[in-house]
């Protein structure tokens, strides 16, 4: 059979794609949401591909095994990452532009099915993370039916929420490769209900320059918004918007004509205001004042300006304290919106080498 | 009176080819919409789309998670789909052709539509993971909210007909149809139909904020089935919408069974273009709506209906 499918083929033929990236790539695969034949999954159970990008963060290397492994088989797994990157999971290396990546994509999931002996094996063991230890003072199983630490994960408890209600306190950590969050970045919440009690985010710092960025520092902002559009469109339930986002980002290039781009960004931006977005995040997520609404009415503006090459200054980037504040006591629809909303987390200071 | 029109063999052959046919056909339209949004040429390959991405999705492994309720994420997509079936079985599609046109069909309706809930929470429930959990448990936060304004309106349409059955319903729109006559009616009914198939505006279950919500663990067949059983249930609920409010199988030259057809295209069509084009409202949005502005205005249309029937 062709290993290298044709424009054709890859029109007729939808490929599942969950993407895993490092904060250096992120941006950039989310142009994957426009591009025909390729479908971004928004959880790995549906994928039949995984697409891991840019360098991975060393404390992120066994989520990314795990998420990995969340794949059904029969699997395959292409790495998207500059020559001479560190290398994490094996995988079927491409260091060119997202062109290479697509057509990568097609050609590893016809090999797996085609020979589904060939899909990627598992990279832990299908085991208890930690056993049961019985019961006693050690993280283990508490007395009866409250507390303790069974299997190594702490039991919930109660506690007080919004409506005078005594409901269990969840504790979980979303991200790092979660497709609603933006980038790699981790959310640990308790959660009651929906409803967040607490929660920490962890930004991770860009390691990477990326594939094909425009030299333009307008346009370069311009591309960027769009890949946040898309995202944020997509968190919103709008995947054809989305997908539209998407395929307009990958035609921002400094030889591009700017007039078309300019009509295609406000009919893009038109579409976005008529789809209720700004009306339902009115009240949401305020951070330094302003409100999710308004942040995307920034970014529509910003962007508009950005294609029009009379953009002023970089965007302020969010600090992941004040995100904390402003989700906390929110649903975590909310608050996955208010993160969707912002244009630029700032990174962790650890780490940070000069 | 109570009329089984249709024989017990021909019934189970009717049901499953209406819903399997529709299902089809709702994955297709969902594909020409969204590639009409998204500025992409619609291709000749919408129409096979659904079928290659059903076998992809088949040939991929069902994935079990850590301790799930195994039976429960089996019988989630089949219960769902079965509502769609009970739910379908009362509504006539032509004069005459119905599984079970009986005196109470908006009671059985209305059965099917609030069975749906369980089916969805458990759904969500099955898989023993965060995530689907959250989507199940705030779905049934909302449920109760939509699932009152469809009472309403089915009582307000049963009005003028003076039964429940949907066969009377349509046959009590020969004068005006029930949109012209109540039209509150349909638009609240759009908003149930979105709700008990978590669409658009109320795609709140197996939503890209949650991962996947609801559907986040599942893979291979399961995943097959539960998304056909959604696709089934839109078509039932837009084929009821079609009989009680645009006057079902009523309509000159064209046969009654191609009035019947369009009418539930249409109203399928216009619940998937939302989800192109209306972005999700937040659960507890929707929720503080429903109780302020739509509630009054099923009650409206159920009083509406009344003084006209006097």
């Amino acid at each position: 059979m062709a290993v290298t499918p044709n424009e054709g083929e890859r029109q007729r033929t939808d490929v599942a794609v969950a993407i895993a990236a490092g904060a250096g790539a992120w941006e950039a695969t989310q142009e994957l949401r426009g591009v025909p034949g390729v479908r971004v999954v928004t959880t790995p159970r549906h994928a039949a591909v995984l697409l891991v990008a840019g360098t991975i963060d060393d404390e992120d290397r066994e989520p990314l095994q795990r998420v990995h492994d969340q794949l059904p088989h029969p699997r395959a797994v292409v790495a998207w990452r500059p020559a001479g990157a560190a290398r994490d999971v094996p995988a079927q290396v491409v260091d060119e532009d997202l062109d290479a990546v697509i057509a990568q994509v097609h050609r590893s999931r016809s090999v797996v099915i085609a020979e589904p002996a060939r899909g990627a094996r598992d990279l832990l063991p299908d085991t208890e993370p930690n056993a049961w230890r019985g019961v006693g003072p050690f993280g283990q199983g508490g007395e009866g039916m409250m507390g303790g630490t069974p299997y190594g994960r702490p039991m919930t408890m109660t506690g007080d929420d919004r409506d005078g209600l005594a409901l269990d306190q969840l504790d979980l950590v979303l991200g790092p490769f979660l497709d609603p969050l933006p980038g790699p970045v981790t959310l640990h919440v308790t959660l009651q209900g929906d409803v967040l009690q607490d929660a920490e985010l962890t930004v991770r710092r860009a390691r990477d320059e990326w594939f094909g960025e425009p030299a333009d520092p307008d346009l370069r902002t311009a591309r960027r918004l769009l890949r946040r559009t898309a995202h944020g469109l997509h968190v919103a339930g709008l995947d054809a918007l989305a997908s539209r986002a998407a395929a307009l980002a990958r035609t921002v290039t400094d030889d591009a004509d700017r007039a078309p781009l300019a009509r295609a960004t406000a009919g893009l931006c038109r579409r976005v205001r008529r789809s209720g977005l700004l009306w339902t995040l009115r009240g949401v997520g305020t951070i330094d004042g302003g409100d999710a609404a308004q942040r995307w009415r920034h970014r529509i503006a910003t962007l508009t300006a950005a294609i029009d090459g009379s953009v002023s200054g970089a965007a302020p980037s969010a600090e992941p304290s004040a995100v904390e504040a402003a989700v906390v006591g929110m649903t975590l629809t909310d608050a996955m919106a208010t993160l969707a909303s912002v244009d630029a987390l700032q990174p962790d200071a650890v780490g940070v080498q000069t | 009176m109570d009329a089984v029109t249709v024989g017990t063999g021909p019934a189970v052959v009717l049901i499953a080819s209406v819903l399997a046919i529709g299902a089809y056909l709702v994955a297709v339209v969902d594909r020409v919409l969204f590639a009409l949004v998204a500025g992409r040429p619609v291709l000749w390959s919408v129409v096979t789309g659904p079928a290659r991405e059903a076998a992809a999705v088949a040939r991929r492994q069902p994935v079990t998670t850590e301790a799930p309720d195994r039976i429960l994420w089996v019988m989630a997509p089949a219960a769902y789909a079965g509502l769609a079936a009970m739910a379908l079985s009362v509504v006539p599609l032509g004069p005459g052709l119905a599984v079970a046109d009986v005196r109470t069909g908006i009671v059985v309706f209305g059965a099917a539509e609030a069975l749906a809930i369980v089916a969805i929470f458990l759904h969500g429930w099955a898989p023993n993971s965060a995530l689907p959990l959250v989507a199940g448990y705030r779905f049934v936060g909302v449920a109760l909210s939509y699932e009152l304004l469809s009472m309403f309106v089915l009582i307000a349409a049963a009005l003028p007909a003076e039964s429940l059955s949907i066969g009377a319903i349509v046959a009590s729109q020969e004068p005006v149809w029930n949109v012209v006559r109540q039209p509150l009616g349909l638009p609240l009914f759009l908003i149930v139909t979105a709700g008990v198939t978590f669409t658009g505006p109320l795609a709140i279950v197996d939503s890209p904020d949650l991962a996947g919500g609801g559907a986040a663990e599942d893979s291979g067949v399961v995943r097959l089935a539960w998304v056909g059983a959604r696709a089934a249930m839109l078509v039932a609920f837009s084929a009821a919408a079609a009989a009680v409010f645009l006057g079902g199988w009523l309509g000159p030259v064209l046969p009654p069974i191609v009035w019947m057809a369009l009418k539930t295209a249409a109203v399928a069509v216009t619940v998937l273009a939302s989800r192109h084009l209306l972005a999700r409202v937040s659960p507890e949005r929707f929720v503080h709506i429903a109780w302020t502005v739509l509630l009054p205005l099923a009650f409206a249309d159920l009083a509406i209906a009344g003084v006209v029937s006097l």
